[in-house]
């Protein structure tokens, strides 16, 4: 390992500007992070990819110079700064894609209300149980738009909206419960959220068509053919699904 | 000439907005299927339009909303921030403002033309 280069890396006062540059970056996208309470779902993805973004290029930056700028030295700079920029981007983009789920699970736990000793937990604990699966906790968020989604790392957790409970009907409730259960059991739910939080952002929605694009539409018709097989028919989750596409067709209209 | 800046709290209310603030404003608390059920004996209205003009409402500010849970689960239970009587005076308020700041001497003259005129 050559020391003196690395102590030349920090004492040179661009590269040693670049990388503080970067860090600042990426703290202050971090604060904004934490504290821009107001910021919507796409604003907080874009300051959480800035912030991956800005993290990783300082590290990349140093070890791609680490061997004595060999291989600055030995091919166009020019070259070798997109390459670098490049691969930055890449790690980013997956990293934040990997990173994402856990910061919006994270965000809507903390804002919800979980439901213990009702009839929704206890519809979950019994149909999870003939599904053999761990139980997951039930949170209702707090939002007036109809939502529904379940994320499954070491605690399956499923999400419901007050929007939900106010529009749809008991049996259309538990179509969707038992959806999100099928989404749980089949493990899909990790990349089936980053896929969905990628789309938010343009230019990344092409990333998560190639992930989770048609695999996913199998994925959600065999989740709706769980729970129809299960309430032995299909018209509580169909109109469920048609208040909710009503309900988005009103606030976009 | 300046735009009128559109994105006011108190910006004109669609007819269903001002349907449902009138059946809030009475009653005070009230849900989203409270408030359905009293304006479809009125009009042809659905659930999921109540619930989004309650969630416009909410966000410009004119109602507030807290959770309460219910048999079925959690429910919103909306209130209006305001009385009708402060509502429309803070309506009037703010439109005379916007106007007198877009149009300056032009809408304060134009307020006395219509104040003298009304007083004849």
């Amino acid at each position: 390992m050559c020391t003196e280069c690395n102590l030349a890396f920090f004492l040179s006062p661009l590269k040693a500007g670049i990388v503080a540059l970067s860090f600042t970056i990426a703290l202050a996208s971090l604060v904004a992070l934490r504290r821009w309470k107001t910021a919507s779902t796409r604003q907080r993805l874009s300051l959480l990819y800035v912030h991956v973004f800005a993290f990783v290029f300082p590290v990349l930056f140093f070890l791609f110079f680490r061997g004595c700028q060999s291989y600055f030295s030995g091919c166009d700079q020019a070259k070798a700064i997109a390459t670098m920029l490049g691969l930055t981007a890449l790690i980013a983009i997956v990293l934040a894609f990997a990173l994402a789920p856990f910061i919006f699970v994270k965000r809507h736990t903390r804002k919800s209300v979980l439901m213990t000793g009702n009839h929704w937990s206890g519809f979950v604990k019994r149909h999870s149980r003939k599904l053999a699966l761990r139980e997951p906790r039930v949170f209702v968020v707090d939002s007036a738009a109809p939502v529904a989604f379940s994320f499954s790392f070491m605690q399956p957790k499923i999400f419901l909206s007050v929007g939900l409970f106010e529009l749809l009907g008991k049996k259309e409730i538990e179509a969707i419960i038992l959806h999100e259960l099928a989404h749980i059991k089949s493990r899909v739910t990790f990349v089936k959220l980053s896929a969905y939080l990628a789309r938010l952002l343009s230019p990344l929605s092409a990333l998560a068509n190639f992930l989770g694009g048609s695999s996913m539409s199998e994925e959600e018709a065999a989740a709706d053919s769980f729970a129809a097989e299960t309430q032995g028919t299909f018209s509580h989750l169909e109109s469920a699904k048609r208040k909710i596409v009503h309900y988005y067709s009103e606030r976009t209209g | 000439m300046k735009r009128i800046s559109g994105n006011s709290n108190f910006d004109i209310l669609s007819p269903l907005e001002s349907d449902v603030l009138n059946e809030l404003w009475p009653d005070g608390k009230l849900r989203v299927r409270d408030i359905y059920q009293k304006l479809r004996k009125q009009r042809k209205v659905a659930l999921t339009s109540i619930a989004v003009i309650l969630d416009r409402l909410f966000e410009k500010g004119v109602v507030n909303r807290q959770i309460e849970t219910a048999r079925g689960g959690l429910r919103y239970v909306y209130f209006p921030k305001q009385d009708k009587d402060q509502f429309e005076k803070s309506v009037v308020e703010q439109t005379v403002n916007k106007l007198i700041a877009n149009f300056g001497d032009a809408a304060i003259s134009y307020f006395n033309e219509r104040f003298v005129k009304s007083k004849k």
